[in-house]
């Protein structure tokens, strides 16, 4: 089989190290982080925190760059890595189908959370927003609490979170459609000149930006107490093995291991080229992010405004409702709201943009598809789903059944998947014979114990326990029988929570189908394109 | 809830560690690409 696309290819070495960088930052970096750190120990959580970075992240992370580029010998589709890498057997078909549907499905509802960042953006720079209550005195303590509620109920109005359908009577939609053409155009330009070029502007742009709304935090009066609620250590928190857990997993999702992508980007590197220093350099350029603006911007700054509240948003309510607030409360908080939810949006666009690559490239490869037609058949399909995430959006019930299966459960498995290959499929001590080939950094010999049983193991622990805490939790989400059982027990309206198990449990049967459907096409492209050599 | 000694000191090496670690990383990345 041959690369049906050979001229496609990375300008720069650094090139490459943006784009992956820059598809890792995004609202985990900004929003989960501190909230993490937060509520797990304070300034103690870096233990942990620097533990899995050293044992989980980065080993998994090489693992990709290192499997990527020998897998790319035969092409640059995660059928032709996974073939090269295993043959052609079932394990084989279904990491591929899997390394196919998790970015193409992050990807559907991404989007729609990129549009809301790019609608705040812009409803702040034209002042759009008003939170401020009427009728209530700046000093009154009614004040803050009256903003959060207008903050939430403004939220809750642009992306139709009200009830079923209500999304499409609002702006979001064509915010959405704004975002589909910008990611359209981004892509269709190409590696080198359509996702490196944006990675060589937006990664720049977003810590200039980054930087400019730290000074205007730091300056605040007060702000050494919301600081001092973020990084006051809780020694006692260490002995709690839920915090572990929470390290290792805001690790993981940061620096998106396990999403299929760094596999394709990678496999377009030679033997000449070094794999180990690049794939830590990305992976440093994200905790840089994560640490310093992640550490020091949304929870000091939320803390100062909001008191201890703060600690109650989760993700999108940080992101969406807290902070706006916080916006409406601080002096020329208008253009420092613009310039925040611009730079989430940079994250989220310089993310997005990365995701439909792995379906584009299996599309041209095992279907022989013009690089026009497989993006434009890709899009057109993502985009129907998007829709259908949109109008099933009553208290987000699509998108977060969605993220659930597909942006948690099965980038577990991809990553333990990648993992096993590494260390027991391939061996630690050839991958690593590989990994040397153009290295400008060499792997120590004590990496291979690390990758062969200490990430396996944790991983495997990671999993368990995510399993226990949510699993049944999602399970139940989607089981109307037990809403109508249990609704008045658990105090919740019975029609609504009985549509929104129907909701989630329609979303888990297309997904189903969607993935029965690609491993058939995955199937179907190897029968078509026979003659892969392996990878030894 | 003011900022301790001991929050500083974690706060100052995390961020330190953080940006100093890419520092090297790129330095040495730009610096064997360039040659």
């Amino acid at each position: 089989m041959t690369n049906p696309n050979p001229k496609e290819k990375w300008a720069s070495k650094l090139g490459l190290i943006l784009v992956v960088a820059s598809s890792a930052i995004g609202l985990g970096n900004f929003l989960r982080f501190p909230g993490q750190v937060a509520k797990n120990g304070g300034g103690a959580f870096m233990v942990p925190y620097l533990v899995s970075f050293l044992i989980l992240g980065i080993p998994v992370c090489l693992s990709e760059w290192i499997m990527g580029r020998m897998g790319g010998k035969n092409g640059h589709s995660s059928v032709s890595i996974f073939r090269t890498l295993l043959g052609d057997g079932k394990i084989s078909k279904i990491s591929a189908t899997i390394a196919i549907l998790i970015p193409t499905l992050i990807y559907v509802y991404y989007v729609f959370i990129e549009a809301w960042c790019l609608s705040y953006a812009i409803d702040f720079l034209i002042g759009n927003i008003n939170l401020s209550p009427e009728n209530i005195s700046p000093i009154s303590p009614e004040y803050s609490s009256e903003i959060v509620k207008n903050s939430k109920n403004y939220f809750i109005n642009l992306t139709g979170a009200s009830m079923t359908g209500k999304a499409f009577e609002t702006k979001i939609i064509p915010y959405t459609l704004l975002c589909y053409s910008l990611n359209y155009f981004i892509v269709y330009r190409g590696l080198s000149k359509g996702l490196e070029a944006l990675a060589k502007i937006s990664v720049p742009l977003m810590l200039i930006s980054s930087v400019f709304v730290l000074i205007r935090v730091l300056s605040l009066d007060g702000i050494t107490n919301g600081l001092g609620y973020m990084w006051n250590p809780d020694w006692a928190s260490l002995l709690k093995g839920e915090v572990w857990v929470a390290a290792a997993g805001q690790i993981f999702f940061s620096l998106s291991v396990g999403f299929g992508i760094v596999l394709i980007f990678t496999s377009y590197l030679t033997e000449k080229d070094d794999v180990t220093l690049s794939g830590i350099t990305a992976a440093s350029l994200n905790e840089m992010v994560e640490v310093v603006f992640g550490g020091m911007i949304t929870i000091p700054v939320g803390f100062l405004f909001l008191g201890m509240s703060v600690a109650s948003f989760g993700v999108f309510g940080m992101g969406f409702i807290a902070l706006p607030s916080v916006f409406t409360l601080m002096p020329a908080g208008r253009f420092f709201g613009m310039a925040w939810f611009f730079i989430l949006f940079l994250a989220a666009l310089t993310s997005s943009v990365t995701m439909l690559q792995p379906g584009i490239n299996f599309l041209e490869e095992g279907f022989h598809f013009k690089r026009k037609n497989s993006i434009t058949l890709l899009s057109s399909i993502t985009f129907i789903l998007t829709m259908g995430i949109i109008y099933f959006n009553h208290d987000f019930t699509a998108l977060d059944v969605t993220d659930f299966w597909v942006g948690t459960m099965l980038i577990y498995i991809l990553a333990t998947i990648q993992v096993l290959i590494y260390g027991w499929k391939i061996g630690p001590a050839r991958a690593r014979l590989e990994s040397e080939k153009g290295a400008i950094l060499i792997l120590p010999k004590f990496f291979d114990f690390i990758i062969k049983y200490i990430t396996p193991s944790f991983l495997l622990i990671i999993l368990a326990v995510f399993i226990k805490q949510s699993f049944f939790e999602y399970y139940n989400k989607m089981n109307p029988y037990y809403w109508e059982e249990n609704a008045s027990l658990l105090g919740v309206d019975l029609v609504s929570s009985v549509e929104k198990a129907r909701i989630s449990l329609g979303v888990f049967v297309i997904l189903i189908i969607i993935f029965i459907l690609t491993y058939i096409m995955v199937n179907f492209s190897i029968k078509k394109n026979k003659g892969v050599t392996k990878w030894n | 809830m003011e900022l301790n000694k001991e929050g500083l000191i974690i706060m100052i090496t995390s961020i330190s560690c953080a940006t100093g670690f890419c520092i090297y990383c790129i330095t040495r990345f730009l610096k064997n690409n360039t040659k």
